[in-house]
């Protein structure tokens, strides 16, 4: 405990909340049933793990730019992921499927 | 100031349970742009102004506005259909396998992160870091800006391909509005007879900003080398404009043209022209020559602006529409054959 | 704490205090154009505050510049944001009128 204690500072509070939002944004991916909701979790989950990787290379010795450029990367893959998904699920709804 | 950030923090998770929680599509997405929002000022908190100016931009603005047209679509398709017995009960044993399921795969995950985060702490800190590595090398990566040189110089091989996914994603995007307008015509057409007239204080306003968020844009390409900026905020400040401007009826990229194309995969192109021209001279893939570092990323990030402001704005602009409801446009019947003849130079 | 410390701690308080306000009357007021009152409110005076006590911690004239033109851009989009919203607002009801006499 103190060990948790110790090292806490606000990157690693981050990475814990990264961490939190990844395992909810899981389960609510996995039980929502409409497909614009699955996306918005999987989006959730997304930056909890964009989150944690910042947070966790942070912690000991401040602003790291490696995982900063990677994240980078990965916020506009998911953005395009998301437009994409968007996408298919627009053309899923106009072909008579429920969102 | 650590209250600040817990509540931060606080905020994030409660503003993430509450676009689980809603059963309102609506209601999910303003959160999740509120979401969004929360999640630039985290970044800020970071210490990563270049990812709180990629995630203002991106994660709450064009994120949020595909989500929203997308959520308009809908709307209008439900009506042009009919109030079909929505309804539809969810069979109630698959329901509880799925919680089931999301509860096991919650509680391992949560393990398992809780595991690997203590692990961590256990661990010494490592002797020589990433840190210390960047600062040592970027006076020969051409620019003064550590994660534009993460970007453009040190791991540019991640960047070539990430905006080769990219393309592959407008390539799809593209691929499927094809097939959708051959069908039901002209989405051009029909997005500009959909909307209706816009008021003349958003034109205007549309008419201000424009060229605002251009110099911005530029601005923020320019500082890239030196403060945070870069090619991936600039791009996505191109298309927000680009956004902006069809809401005020402009059309930009309405139309998938030669000039559209070329815009789309310039970024790619130019930097594969840029890893494998040393190639040429007997040098390794994407090494840069002495002394052209800063000229070439400019360049490379100057063409990677308007490829990703591209592609954003293509996403959102071809994605598949309902077709126009008949009362609209009564003198041509929609499934008409003439009406897909008139437009036959499109593609 | 000089005299300008507390003109500006004063302002910015004041700042907050609005988008406080602000909040409340969105979450509290009954319908659509009190609640863009409320907003259009919090954002242009609070904003403004907050603006006028940054001001004096800002280094150079560019920054100063920049701070104004926020702000002058968000009182700008909120206020066509708010009038489309209303615009919106009072076309919808229109319609469920008519459709109601109908």
């Amino acid at each position: 405990m103190t060990l948790w204690l110790e090292a806490f500072n606000t990157d690693f509070w981050y990475a814990i909340v990264g961490a939190v939002l990844l395992v909810l944004a899981l389960g609510a991916f996995i039980t929502s049933r409409q497909l614009i909701k699955k996306l918005l979790a999987f989006n959730i989950m997304g930056s909890g793990v964009f989150l944690i990787m910042v947070g966790l290379a942070q912690y000991q010795h401040g602003p790291d730019s490696v995982p900063q450029a990677l994240v980078l990367t990965g916020i506009v893959v998911a953005v395009a992921a998301t437009a994409l998904a968007l996408v298919l699920i627009r053309k899923f709804v106009l072909k008579g499927g429920q969102p | 100031m650590m209250w600040f950030d817990l509540a931060l923090g606080l905020g994030l998770i409660i503003a993430a349970i509450g676009v689980f929680r809603s059963e309102d599509l609506f209601r999910a997405v303003v959160l999740f742009v509120t979401f969004g929002i929360l999640l630039a000022l985290t970044w800020l908190r970071l210490q990563a102004p270049d990812l709180a100016l990629a995630e203002a931009a991106i994660g709450a603005g064009i994120t949020g506005v595909l989500l929203l047209d997308t959520l308009g679509v809908f709307r209008q398709h439900e009506q042009d259909i009919n109030p079909r017995s929505s309804s539809q009960l969810p069979d109630i044993s698959r329901q509880w396998a799925a919680n089931v399921l999301a509860l096991i795969a919650c509680i391992s995950a949560a393990g398992l992160l809780a595991w690997s985060l203590f692990n961590t702490l256990k661990m010494p800190a490592p002797h020589h870091n990433l840190v210390t590595v960047v600062e040592a090398n970027i006076a020969y990566s051409g620019v003064s800006h550590g994660i534009t040189a993460v970007l453009l110089n040190f791991r540019s091989y991640d960047t070539l391909l990430e905006v080769a996914v990219l393309l592959v994603a407008i390539v799809i995007g593209i691929g499927l509005r094809e097939r959708v307008t051959t069908s039901a015509n002209a989405t051009s057409d029909e997005g500009q007879s959909k909307l209706s007239e816009p008021p003349a204080l958003l034109t205007s306003l549309v008419r201000l900003l424009l060229p605002l968020l251009l110099i911005t844009a530029i601005f923020v390409l320019w500082a890239g080398s030196t403060r945070p900026g870069g090619a991936f905020q600039a791009g996505a400040l191109i298309a927000a404009a680009g956004v902006l401007a069809r809401l005020g009826q402009i059309d930009i990229a309405a139309r998938v043209t030669t000039i559209l194309r070329l815009g789309l995969t310039l970024g790619v192109f130019i930097f594969l022209i840029v890893a494998v021209s040393p190639m040429l001279t007997g040098k390794p893939f994407l090494t840069y020559p002495a002394g052209w570092e800063g000229t070439l990323i400019l360049l490379i990030e100057f063409m990677l602006t308007i490829s990703i402001g591209l592609i954003l704005l293509s996403l959102f602009i071809q994605a598949p529409r309902p077709r126009i409801p008949a009362p609209v446009r009564n003198a041509i019947p929609a499934t008409g054959p003439n009406a897909e003849t008139n437009k036959g130079g499109d593609q | 704490m000089t005299l300008l410390n507390i003109f500006q701690t004063l302002f910015i308080t004041i700042g907050c205090l609005f988008f406080l306000i602000g909040t409340i009357g969105l979450l509290r007021f009954p319908d659509v154009l009190t609640r863009i009152h409320a907003l259009t409110k919090a954002d242009n005076l609070g904003l403004g505050f907050i603006v006028i006590g940054l001001i004096p911690s800002m280094s150079t004239a560019a920054d100063i510049a920049k701070l104004i033109v926020c702000w002058v851009l968000i009182l700008a989009a909120s206020s066509v944001s708010a009038f489309l919203v209303a615009n919106q607002h009072i076309k919808k009801s229109k319609e469920f009128k008519d459709h109601d006499v109908v």
